[in-house]
């Protein structure tokens, strides 16, 4: 199929692009990566009046480190994050280990972070990401720009706190510090296919006690979620003898974290080949899997230091 | 909108039954699988064999498919494994899974023919029609190959037209796995006619006797005398040769083995190996029937592990994601395949061709869930339906533990 006829700008500024977003006689749909929206125009399930092309707005390019956030640009594209060392420290390492789960090498070289912040789809990798680490989207509309925290800006599939006459100009993520240890896990069918279920965890561990846990639930609702109650879970307790894993006992303090995020924290929705109980038993099985790295990689980090200090 | 017929349809399905069955008769005689199998093979010198149902197996020999398959796969290393992990709670469940198939190619008795026909050119190239009709099964270097080895002149100068009514118009088609055995044994009929037809003209040209007439690579030779097909062209006006060719029904058959590794938490199937041992009696072009038998055993995965339907309590179909839902494998879910072959040559018809192509998605799906099977150890085989999805694979493992020897 092609696309319904549409009217396409192509501004070479963020207010160029705020003034054709802003006419609210026409619904506008902002062109970044486009690997989402284009394929919904083809299929007409998206009938964009106007397309508004931001790719030749150069301050929306690149990212940086400012003071102990990362702030990525609406047009960063995914690959950018492939290599661990784009990103200082174990943020770096934590998207890097995301991003090979967003399609295919294809795909990541045209789509953006700021665009899954736009599209807003529950199984968006970095969507859940940035609701764990309380990210920050960054809009600019007619009526100035805003910063919209993660944690209340999803308001359900393709839902958000944005108004049609913004447009994300940034994502900003905190950076992560030295005690802190990371890991992401996806489950899905094919490679080819969106997560059933993934999970994106960070555990800061000072002596060997978890002093703060981020818990990012994949396509567990209806949008991105944070596992508060796992989270809550895990704070104040030692991390121990780390099992080998990938099972762990069901006694062990991850696999109760995990029981709890399916239980209480994920609302997940029935999909073919992946119902609520499934998806729950899932997330389960996920959220302890990926702490157990998460305390695996903070210790390996540690132990590197420690051997460089010495 | 092109539509073509789906690799196999008909026969995974009575494969599945009848491989999942063996392994069930098998636990249930506390035997090994594969023992129980060599047990029930059909010998080698019991062809032609009449089933009970009716059928009449033109030839083969399954024990070499399947001691084949078992070198190739290094069974003994892989049941150790599979043994070891049994003993360690921490270690994936492992499980092995065999599928001894028989299926039957060229088509039922009244569709076993197939019309062609050969012209030749005053440039001495020969073009040939039939109506077959390939979607990927190389006709196009095959039959002109098996032509032109027939009449010993070079590959280049035999051109291929098919799938078109105004060139020639009868035919049945490609289905069945026929292609080889029922139009390549047509060809190589027609080029025999095309031999004598030359033969005969020669003879004519010359005055002498047809049967004091040789054919020698391409030319037609009487003593000194000798002319090429061109110039006899030429010299007695057009030259075509047609028929209608019936072949005999064929039973290919193999041996597929498959290692998985389970994880009984997620319900996620990982295939470490798989080996695919096909016998389809001569093969005409080794790199073609290779590369269909890996195809089709990657179709074959799809069936075990992601190709499925879903329909809601009304029947309807419950994609909402479209082919989003709809899997097939890709690049990076195929595991190490190793494709081998033993020969038996069809009796049916000359080229001793039979049926290549459909073998993978026939064979591969029952060992790949034999394998799964295996590795859960699960009493009731009906819990594992393809295909087999996580949800479902976990559902099954939840499932009480099969006890050995349980009756």
């Amino acid at each position: 199929m092609k696309p319904a006829p549409f009217d396409y700008a192509v501004p070479r500024t963020i207010a160029e692009a705020v003034e054709a977003l802003g006419d609210t006689g026409r619904k506008a749909q902002v062109l970044a990566g486009g690997q989402s929206l284009i394929l919904e125009m083809h299929l007409q399930r998206v009938r964009p009046d106007l397309v508004v092309d931001i790719n030749h707005i150069p301050e929306l390019d690149g990212m940086r480190v400012e003071g102990d956030e990362l702030r990525v640009g609406a047009l960063v594209r995914h690959a950018a994050f492939e290599p661990a060392t784009a990103v200082p420290g174990p943020l770096g390492t934590l998207l890097s280990k995301t991003v090979v789960n967003i399609a295919h090498p294809p795909i990541r070289s045209r789509g953006t972070m700021a665009g899954s912040f736009g599209w807003a789809h529950p199984a968006s990798e970095w969507c859940a990401i940035g609701v764990a680490l309380d990210a920050t989207v960054e809009v600019t509309g007619p009526d100035g720009a805003r910063a919209l925290p993660a944690g209340d800006y999803f308001l359900g599939p393709h839902r958000t706190t944005r108004r049609p006459q913004e447009l994300i100009t940034a994502v900003r993520l905190p950076l992560l510090g030295e005690n802190t240890g990371v890991s992401f896990i996806e489950h899905r069918r094919t490679h080819f296919t969106f997560a059933q279920v993934a999970v994106a965890a960070a555990l800061t561990v000072h002596d060997g006690v978890i002093a703060d846990a981020r818990i990012g639930l994949v396509n567990s609702a209806d949008r991105p979620i944070r596992a508060r109650a796992a989270e809550d879970s895990l704070i104040g307790t030692e991390t121990g003898p780390l099992p080998a894993g990938p099972r762990l006992p069901g006694e062990h303090p991850f696999a109760r974290a995990g029981r709890i995020a399916a239980t209480q924290d994920a609302a997940p929705l029935d999909q073919p080949y992946a119902d609520a109980e499934y998806k729950r038993q899932a997330i389960a099985v996920l959220v302890g899997r990926t702490l157990l790295e998460a305390a695996a990689d903070q210790r390996a980090r540690l132990t590197a230091r420690e051997g460089y200090h010495r | 909108m092109v539509t073509y017929p789906y690799r196999g349809a008909g026969r995974p399905e009575a494969a599945i039954a009848i491989e999942r069955t063996m392994d069930l008769l098998a636990r249930r005689l506390g035997m090994d699988p594969i023992e129980l199998r060599r047990r029930n093979f059909i010998p080698p010198d019991a062809f032609p064999y009449e089933t009970p149902t009716g059928r009449r197996y033109d030839s083969g020999n399954y024990a070499a498919a399947l001691d084949l398959a078992l070198d190739t796969l290094g069974y003994e290393k892989w049941r150790a494994e599979r043994d070891r992990r049994r003993q360690d709670p921490d270690a994936l469940p492992l499980g092995i899974g065999v599928s001894c198939y028989v299926e039957r190619s060229g088509g039922e008795t009244g569709g076993l023919h197939e019309f062609g026909s050969l012209t030749v050119h005053e440039d001495g190239t020969v073009t040939a029609r039939c109506g077959a009709a390939p979607s990927g099964q190389s006709h196009e270097t095959v039959f002109p190959a098996l032509v032109a080895k027939v009449l010993g002149i070079e590959e280049a100068r035999v051109r291929l037209i098919e799938g078109d009514t105004g060139e020639q118009p009868e035919g049945l088609g490609s289905f069945a796995s026929r292609s080889a055995q029922v139009a390549g044994a047509m060809f190589q009929h027609a080029a025999t006619l095309l031999i004598d037809e030359a033969r005969a003209r020669a003879a004519r040209l010359w005055s002498v006797p047809a049967d004091q007439v040789e054919w020698v690579d391409g030319t037609v030779v009487h003593g000194s005398a000798s002319t090429g097909l061109g110039d006899l062209v030429r010299a007695t006006g057009p030259f075509r040769v047609e028929d209608r060719y019936e072949a005999g029904m064929a039973f290919p058959f193999g041996a597929h083995v498959a290692v998985t590794e389970v994880d009984p938490e997620l319900g996620t199937v990982r295939i470490l190996q798989l080996v695919a041992v096909d016998d389809c009696g001569v093969v005409l072009d080794p790199d073609v029937v290779h590369g269909q038998a890996f195809g089709s055993a990657v179709q074959g995965i799809g069936q075990a592990l992601y190709e499925g339907m879903a329909f809601d309590d009304d029947g309807v179909p419950h994609l909402p994601g479209g082919f989003l839902d709809y899997l097939l494998p890709t690049f990076a879910e195929i595991p190490p395949i190793d494709i081998k072959d033993t020969c038996t040559p069809g009796p049916g018809t000359p080229p001793g061709a039979k049926g290549a192509g459909e073998s993978g998605c026939i064979g591969t799906p029952a060992a790949i869930v034999n394998a799964v099977a295996d590795a859960l150890r699960i009493a009731d085989p009906d819990l594992l339906q393809m295909p087999l999805t996580p949800d479902s694979v976990w559902r099954a493992a939840r499932a009480s533990r099969h006890e050995e020897g349980a009756r």
